[in-house]
């Protein structure tokens, strides 16, 4: 797979004529300039606070108010302290426009940022191209890169779903078998995993022998299960929901102790305890997950620094309560954006909302970003025509009830073809 | 500050539910896939053996259970001076105040924000418990009348509020706060919350003012209602220095009007469609997919629609159980609306029981908010409680052990609810057609309608639910 990530171009000379004008007049107005310079640069945290996304949007909080914290601590951003304005977006997308409206308008927000669900990004998104309001979201999803959404939306903080789905086709073909039967729950999400999957195991030389759709409603699984073809190598699934467990129990009990190999996305039981009675049949099973939940034996400091500052154990779990599982291998999107937003701003002089469309520029910019405190999920490349990042995936086998990996993807994995440009739409 | 309406197109946002959906979640998740694990279809057959047990004991010692239900004991009592309630009400209203203050100016994130958080977790969900436990602490907290006593001194007010509105007043309000309950896209807003409130509250000061407390908030304020309903389920009744069997106090109601009996339907319907309207079942019915919801804006009509068909049916059931009732005991003393109302009553145990089955994982976890925000009201970063680094956690959903500890604290508050709810049915059918035979016989299709709610509260807690 080719995938050309170009340099962005840097600021325009106009655009920097215009800063360096801005400058001259800062300097001419000095008393309203140190004013403006120590206000809080405003962050407004479109939130899951409420609605189905919940049990993520507490994590999103926590990891957020860790990275705001630690910004902060080292001096904010060009010297300015970082003020979060979190509202609920209810996970509700007619609503997240509402949110997205009132950090523009009401809250004086600098940027909107840390939306997950992709439906809400979807509804909240042309609604900041309006307001012309720099949106940093943290969906995973490939909404942003395939063009749908506009030139304020971005996402520099996590890879998106394509990507993932995609990179873990060598590692399947190669290493668990080329025979896979795709067991998914019947709509566009489990849509997705299948038709990224399938072209994806294709391109390495493997076949997805059987299409196994799930309605949604399902609580029950073992009608299914029959129609695994017997020479079904490795079982991809990736249901979602409350039945999830049962899922897992009752391919359990279907397969017994003589299972393919067997892999799986962490989405699936993203902040469920691994060592839960019923999931001993996850034994020996293999994991995407966008960041290790466990840390490794191979733990960088800086994933050490980020567990710490967020409040999380070894185990991915809360200090205070070890049961209480985090959503690991989405969160770190958070700390992330924010400290790529920092660095944005700090490249584009921020000063204020007159420098949206320079901060935007400068992301776009941006291209290489090494493994750091700021980046503690690992390296990564940002594509500023797509707004699109892209980085590691890490695959993770279930050894004693904890997820211990087994592979890291290159980035080059993860690259697909452009599917927009959104360096061309102005601003 | 305006919503366009460019930028909002439901339909284009509903298309891009079902188009892009790449993170489907649930909140609680896993407390739900536990639950699924549970062996629930024993458990309810558990609970709807009690149920039947109690249904035969009531036959058997049926000559016994009056006396069993009213059972009492005198409490000692304390002498209040009279300007405590003034005080303690005033000190109410200076609280509400402040939170509505908090709600238009504090931190935006509802979990933060110590007015839903209060609203909503301490008052909404805690409160009525409290009441139903203790008994009536509502008629010394309440917000009106303190200041109502220091404004008018007690004098008549200038206006009578006429007898034939009956509660009815209190149902329309109590449908309306149900409506944004269940169906506004954000009631937890803090802003949007303070103006709801604080309209609230004027609308009933004014209400106070113009037609007197006493008359206003027993048949128009529908929470004083609520809490007071609530309250007379409590084994203890101030009122009438009391100590007794939970429900004794509710027995003491004579000849309530329809409108009191349909509020108290509207309660226990309403409680239970807030748990209906999440289960798989009902998104089926409404055409969503249980694991994208697509938020509460997108469903806004037919959970109202859901909501007032809920309690049109229940009524119209209710009714039926109660006409067929009485048919069989042959009993024509009694005009059907009257019977009506007073079996209506019976049934406040299981709307109490709902409640607190329905919020106890919310209480759980906004509980927890609570804390944190009454440790750090404006979120400048206090510790006024000294907690240190407080995090909040669900820990709780994510064992078996403590699921099934949650869920049959769950149900064993539906089935002790019904248990109550029985023996009041059951006395009420001995007050109105007289011991032995009749009101046994009247007791079947209520028995029937009680042993079919139960299962469905059973069954409401053991559904899959995705929204």
């Amino acid at each position: 797979m080719t995938k050309a990530i170009d340099q962005k171009p840097s600021l325009t000379r106009r655009k920097t004529l215009k800063t360096l004008g801005a400058g001259a007049l800062a300097a001419s107005v000095g008393c309203y300039v140190q004013a403006q310079s120590s206000a809080p640069i405003k962050v407004g945290f479109q939130v899951h606070r409420t609605g189905i996304g919940a049990a993520y949007g507490r994590w999103y909080d926590r990891t957020t108010q860790a990275a705001v914290a630690k910004i902060n601590a080292e001096g904010g951003i060009n010297g300015r302290p970082l003020e979060i304005v979190a509202e609920d977006d209810g996970t509700d997308p007619k609503r997240g426009a509402e949110v997205v409206e009132k950090f523009a308008t009401q809250h004086g927000c600098d940027i909107a940022f840390g939306t997950l669900f992709s439906h809400v990004v979807f509804g909240s998104s042309p609604r900041a191209g309006e307001l012309k309001l720099p949106y940093f979201v943290v969906s995973e999803g490939h909404h942003v890169a395939s063009g749908k959404l506009n030139r304020y939306t971005l996402q520099p903080g996590i890879t998106d779903v394509k990507s993932q789905v995609q990179a873990m086709a060598p590692y399947v073909a190669e290493t668990l078998g080329k025979k896979v039967t795709m067991i998914y729950p019947d709509f566009a999400f489990g849509h997705d995993h299948r038709d990224y999957f399938s072209a994806a195991l294709e391109a390495q030389g493997g076949e997805v022998i059987a299409k196994i759709a799930i309605p949604p409603t399902e609580t029950s699984f073992t009608k299914y299960f029959p129609k695994i073809p017997r020479d079904t190598e490795v079982i991809y699934h990736v249901m979602v929901g409350p039945a999830v467990l049962t899922f897992v129990k009752e391919m359990g009990e279907f397969f017994g102790p003589s299972k393919p190999q067997i892999f799986g996305f962490i989405d699936s039981l993203e902040a469920v305890d691994l060592s839960s009675p019923g999931l001993e049949f996850l034994e020996d099973t293999y994991f995407w997950e966008g960041h290790p939940r466990y840390a490794q034996a191979n733990q960088t400091e800086y994933d050490k620094t980020y567990r710490a500052a967020v409040g999380v154990d070894n185990n991915g779990a809360s200090i205070s309560d070890p049961k209480d599982v985090s959503t690991y291998a989405h969160m770190f999107g958070c700390w992330e954006t924010l400290h790529i937003v920092k660095a944005g701003m700090e490249a584009a002089d921020y000063q204020g909302p007159g420098d949206r469309s320079k901060l935007i520029e400068a992301v776009e910019a941006m291209t290489d970003m090494p493994a750091s405190d700021a980046h503690p999920q690992g390296a990564k490349v940002f594509n500023g025509r797509t707004h699109q990042v892209f980085g590691h995936q890490y695959i993770s086998r279930v050894e004693g009830g904890k997820l211990v990996l087994a592979h890291t993807t290159s980035i080059e994995d993860t690259l697909y073809e452009d599917e927009v440009d959104y360096t061309t739409q102005s601003f | 500050m305006t919503i366009t309406k460019r930028s909002v197109n439901l339909p284009l946002l509903l298309a891009a539910v079902v188009v892009v959906s790449t993170n489907p979640a649930n909140a609680h998740v896993s407390e739900q896939g536990f639950v699924l694990l549970l062996p629930t279809d024993a458990y309810i057959a558990a609970g709807i053996g009690i149920i039947l047990a109690t249904l035969i004991f009531l036959a058997i010692f049926h000559n016994r259970s009056a006396a069993f239900a009213t059972a009492s004991r005198h409490l000692f009592t304390v002498q209040n001076p009279g300007w405590l309630p003034t005080l303690t009400s005033l000190i109410s209203t200076a609280i509400l105040a402040t939170l509505l203050v908090i709600g238009l100016t504090g931190p935006r994130d509802p979990l933060t924000n110590l007015l839903p958080l209060t609203i909503w977790t301490i008052w909404w969900i805690l409160f009525p418990i409290a009441q139903g436990l203790l008994g009536d602490i509502w008629s010394w907290l309440n917000p009106w009348t303190g200041i109502n006593a220091l404004a008018t001194n007690n004098k008549m007010p200038p206006l009578t509020l006429p007898t034939k509105l009956g509660h009815w007043p209190a149902c329309l309000g109590f449908g309306a706060f149900s409506a944004f309950a269940l169906a506004d896209p954000a009631p937890d807003d803090p802003a949007r919350l303070a103006t709801f409130v604080g309209g609230y509250w004027l609308i009933t000061a004014l209400g106070i003012a113009l037609f007197g407390a006493r008359e206003w908030l027993a048949r128009c304020e529908c929470f004083t209602i609520l809490l007071s309903l609530f309250a007379a389920l409590s084994p203890f009744q101030y009122r009438k220095r009391s100590f007794g069997v939970p429900g004794h106090g509710l027995l003491a109601v004579q000849n309530p009007p329809i409108s009191l009996g349909i509020f108290a339907l509207l309660l226990l319907s309403v409680g239970s469609f807030d748990g209906l309207n999440e289960t798989f079942w009902w998104l089926a019915q409404i055409g969503v997919n249980p694991l994208a919801f697509p938020g509460r804006s997108a469903v806004i009509l037919p959970t109202l629609a859901g909501m007032a068909g809920f309690t049109v049916c229940l009524c119209i059931i209710f009714g039926f159980c109660v006409w067929l009732g009485k048919t069989l005991a042959n009993n024509r003393k009694s005009a059907f609306w009257q019977d009506f109302s007073t079996f209506a009553l019976t049934v406040l145990p299981i709307a109490f029981g709902y409640h607190v089955a329905h919020y106890l994982t919310a209480l759980m976890v906004n509980g927890q908010y609570a804390i944190a925000a009454l440790t750090d009201p404006l979120a400048t970063g206090a510790d006024h409680l000294n907690l240190g680094t407080f995090y909040v956690t669900t820990g709780f959903f994510n064992t078996q052990s403590t699921v099934r500890l949650i869920w049959l604290t769950q149900a064993s508050a539906v089935v002790a609810s019904h248990v109550l709810a029985l023996i009041l049915a059951h006395t009420t059918a001995q007050r109105l057609y007289g011991a032995g035979r009749p009101a046994l016989v009247s007791q079947i299709p209520m028995a029937l309608f009680m042993v079919a709610y139960t299962l469905l509260g059973l069954w409401l807690l053991a559904a899959p639910k995705g929204a």
